[in-house]
């Protein structure tokens, strides 16, 4: 096997590193990404307020194809993609036999035997057996495409100011031939907001036509540090990020309950990979995903939490939300205590402010931490 | 056209294990349906015209693990199955002349031991002993539905050789080369390589047998194999099961989670909450990744390169051996240094036949000659570590394998070849990849549920060593009985 390379760069590289003054970069999915474009509190706060411009190509995505890929996909994800029609899609996990999750991604149905699925890891092994399982072809996109997701209220202005216009619904895509260019325009975003799509040698003509378009809305490019903040606003876990998910065909860990991601699996779809397992161990653990606000403005990113003295569980990505002014988590606790109100003590790292540790209170809030604000349409 | 029938229990496979498992199922009073693909119940135990007046199965000869309750419970005794050799000494051939004779008697075997290796003699009955014993230790786990590992002693002896391949267990016992080359053919079994763990498991698993009521026996049916099939073929239909020839299982219908039924080749399904399988093919019954994509994957994984291979030969007159006069009614290896185990083997894997091959036979017509003309005899062989993807195709390697089998049981038997009449290769079972130690270790339940609600394993596969028993048979049918899933 050959080494595969241990840095890429997404075809917006070019762009980003214009955009980035301090060059700060961060790695994702094995790309190297801008970490943030100068400011990433402003970015997220962009992002709340007016529209933001964020390179996601590094997102797996590859093609399923064949007259089976609707059987392996109804038989790979836990809710049912046959039922979709072309241009649907849905969110869905992928389970081992054990019954934990290997991974979590949007499913978009193409064409009656052409499926797409975009994730935020790469579980190439386990789709790559299951595709062969059913005689389908797998066909791994991510470097020949490149993507970027257009977030904030303005989002449709901009849209409609560079002529492109499309009804799509939450979850709907659609090709476009756009002035010259192919692209894709999803809503498989959280942030509702939109994702343009299209191939790696158009990805510097597509940043410059949104970027222009966008101008008079203030849009600004959004590093990935923005982009996880939001992610943690709206409470999200992702593989890789907040979650290591199974490498092992058989292995029971990380159940679907225990990082609360039990809502991408529908249960009356009969017959996903490890179904039979997952209902056996449903509501064994003993662990739940909660959001806490933390009394500090400095994130605590997994970081042990403390109930009355004990250890009660640790927080996962940690951030600071301009939207809030304070520092937010998305932690695993014990589930007795994922009860909003419940009180924590947290260990802050060392900071500026402060240069030794310091424990500070926390407690349990409902997720969302922020609900998504949805786009509107142009107020000129 | 397809039609709507509605069964409580369908069984897929009409060989021995398939007609135990309906006949137990329609006892209990259980609406059976039974499919068998061919145009004949029996699979290689039934009866087959290998032409001039030759009438025997086209497969193994001899019985040693089938189950004596499955003999008791569904009166296969009354219904015609009697034992004629009921106890065939295991006999090492040598181009020497000095062939190790392996008898139930200790002594006697002891003797003919001694002509090798005087210690060896002397350790040969603590080590039939010790293996007998632990034997009988396994019996709950391999006779039983949800028996128990041994515990004490024997446990840890099971742990000890249960790691072993049948050459370093052998060799902590034995100097012998020609007394190790005989014994290791049994380990062989089901695609074990004697240097891997799990072969010395194979050979407790062989002696935990029981026929005719003799441990580790090796048993020839009077009448044949056929006998046997027949048999269980009045118990089943006694017991009020529908049983249907020339209609093969398409696949499988599932819903859900469960069983459904089974659509048949001609477009009819037949619908049934459990289905018992004896067929090999179990997997290409089912929709892909049905089992489970990580365990579809181990089982692409586990394919096996090599294969037992079933060699029979018509002869015009019975063969005699040169060396110390040894009765004819006996089971015979042909194997008489250890490397070529390891040769054929290495050889197999490379999709070549190696230049030895360890070779047992029987000659079934010495104890029931109804199964050939008068004064002919059947000579039926089994060779181990054939190539199952042989590089140069299989009428090639057919071809071949004739010559050498021939060859090398002529070396023994001069003037064979002029009595032959007939030679017929036998085509490997299907591959479900070779046995492992986990699997021998699993109780009997675990060896005939599957991942899908109401489907079973029934046949030979679901034996910790693939062998004709029925006793995955009579535990499938008792589980699916008790409806526990």
């Amino acid at each position: 096997m050959s080494a595969a390379p241990q840095i890429r760069a997404t075809p917006f590289h070019g762009r980003a590193a214009l955009n980035n003054p301090f060059n700060r970069w961060t790695a994702r999915n094995g790309f190297t990404l801008a970490q943030d474009y100068g400011d990433a509190q402003a970015e997220a706060l962009a992002a709340r307020t007016t529209v933001v411009l964020a390179d996601i190509s590094w997102r797996w995505r590859i093609f399923l194809e064949g007259a089976r890929a609707g059987d392996c996909l109804a038989r790979l994800m836990t809710k049912n993609s046959a039922l979709l029609i072309p241009g649907q899609s849905l969110k869905a996990l992928w389970l081992n036999d054990g019954g934990a999750v290997r991974g979590a991604g949007v499913i978009a149905r193409y064409a009656s035997d052409q499926f797409l699925l975009v994730s935020a890891a790469t579980d190439t092994a386990w789709i790559v057996e299951a595709a062969r399982q059913y005689e389908i072809s797998v066909r791994d996109v991510t470097e020949q495409e490149g993507g970027l997701a257009l977030i904030g209220p303005h989002s449709d202005a901009v849209l409609k100011a560079t002529g492109l216009v499309a009804e799509i619904p939450p979850l709907g895509f659609q090709k476009l031939f756009w002035r010259g260019l192919d692209v894709t325009i999803s809503r498989w975003g959280e942030q509702n907001g939109y994702e343009i799509w299209c191939k790696a040698e158009d990805c510097f003509a597509l940043w410059e036509r949104l970027m222009r378009g966008g101008a008079s809305f203030g849009l600004r490019p959004a590093g990935l540090a923005a982009m996880d903040i939001l992610d943690v606003e709206a409470g999200i876990p992702r593989p890789a990020r907040d979650y290591v998910p199974a490498s092992d065909g058989f292995a029971s860990d990380p159940t679907p309950d225990s990082w609360g991601l039990e809502s991408l699996i529908d249960e009356n779809h009969a017959s996903f990979n490890g179904r039979a397992a997952w209902l056996e161990n449903r509501g064994k653990n003993k662990a739940a995903i909660v959001g806490i606000e933390i009394d500090s403005e400095t994130p605590a990113p997994f970081a042990p939490l403390l109930h009355q003295d004990g250890w009660a569980g640790h927080t996962l990505t940690s951030v600071r939300s301009p939207f809030l002014r304070r520092a937010i988590a998305l932690a695993q606790v014990e589930k007795r205590l994922a009860v909003p109100g419940t009180g924590f003590m947290v260990t802050l790292p060392m900071s500026l402010d402060s240069l030794e540790h310091r424990k500070v209170a926390a407690s349990v809030s409902d997720l969302p931490f922020v609900e998504v604000p949805s786009a509107r349409p142009e107020v000129l | 056209m397809s039609a709507y029938h509605a069964y409580d229990a369908i069984v897929i496979g009409g060989d021995t294990s398939g007609l135990a498992a309906a006949a137990y199922l329609g006892k209990a009073g259980k609406r059976v349906l039974l499919l068998e693909a061919q145009d004949k119940f029996g699979g290689r135990c039934g009866a087959a015209n290998l032409g001039d007046g030759f009438s025997a199965a086209r497969g193994a000869h001899t019985l040693y693990a089938l189950d004596p309750r499955v003999v008791s419970e569904l009166k296969l005794a009354r219904r015609g199955l009697r034992f004629e050799g009921r106890e065939l000494a295991l006999t090492g051939l040598r181009g020497d002349g000095k062939h190790i004779v392996i008898r139930r008697d200790a002594h006697d075997t002891a003797s003919s031991i001694a002509v090798h290796s005087q210690r060896d003699a002397e350790t040969w009955p603590r080590f039939r002993t010790e293996l007998f014993d632990l034997a009988r230790a396994m019996r709950p786990l391999w006779w039983e539905s949800r028996g128990d590992l041994p515990s004490g002693a024997e446990k840890q002896k099971l742990d000890r050789i249960a790691r072993m391949g049948a050459l370093a267990w052998l060799d902590s016992w034995f100097e012998s080369e020609a007394l190790k080359a005989t014994l290791c053919f049994d380990a062989a079994d089901g695609g074990l390589s004697v240097l891997e763990p799990g072969s010395a498991l194979a050979l407790v698993w062989r002696a935990a047998q029981e026929i005719s009521g003799l441990q580790g026996a090796v048993a020839i049916p009077q009448g044949g194999m056929a006998v046997l099939t027949d048999a269980l073929l009045l118990a089943a239909k006694e017991a009020g099961c529908e049983l249907r020839t020339g209609m093969r299982g398409e696949s499988l219908i599932l819903d859900g989670g469960r069983v459904a039924g089974v659509q048949i080749q001609s477009g009819e399904a037949c619908f049934a909450p459990i289905v018992l399988s004896a067929v090999r093919r179990l997997s290409t019954l089912l929709p892909p990744a049905a089992l489970g994509i990580a365990h579809q994957r181990t089982m692409a994984r586990r394919a096996s390169l090599l294969a037992d291979v079933g060699v029979l030969l018509t002869l015009r007159s019975a063969p005699s051996f040169g060396g110390v006069a040894v009765p004819l009614a006996n089971r015979f290896v042909l194997a008489e240094k250890l490397e070529i185990y390891g040769s054929a083997e290495m050889a197999a894997r490379e999709g070549r036949l190696g230049d030895e091959l360890p070779i047992s036979f029987v000659i079934p017509t010495l104890s029931d000659s109804s199964l050939a003309p008068p004064g002919q005899h059947i000579l039926s062989a089994l060779v181990r570590s054939v190539p199952r993807h042989p590089v140069e195709g299989w009428a090639v390697l057919k071809k071949d394998l004739a010559t050498r089998v021939v060859a090398a049981i002529e070396r023994l038997a001069p003037g064979l070849s002029r009595a032959i009449s007939n030679i017929e290769i036998l085509s490997p079972d299907n591959d479900e990849g070779p046995i492992t130690v986990p699997h021998m270790l699993t109780s009997g339940a675990e060896r005939v549920e599957t991942r899908i609600a109401g489907l079973f394993r029934c046949g030979a596969n679901a034996e910790p060593v693939p062998a004709i028993s029925g006793r995955a048979a009579r535990i499938a049918a008792a589980i699916a009985i008790a409806g526990q899933r």
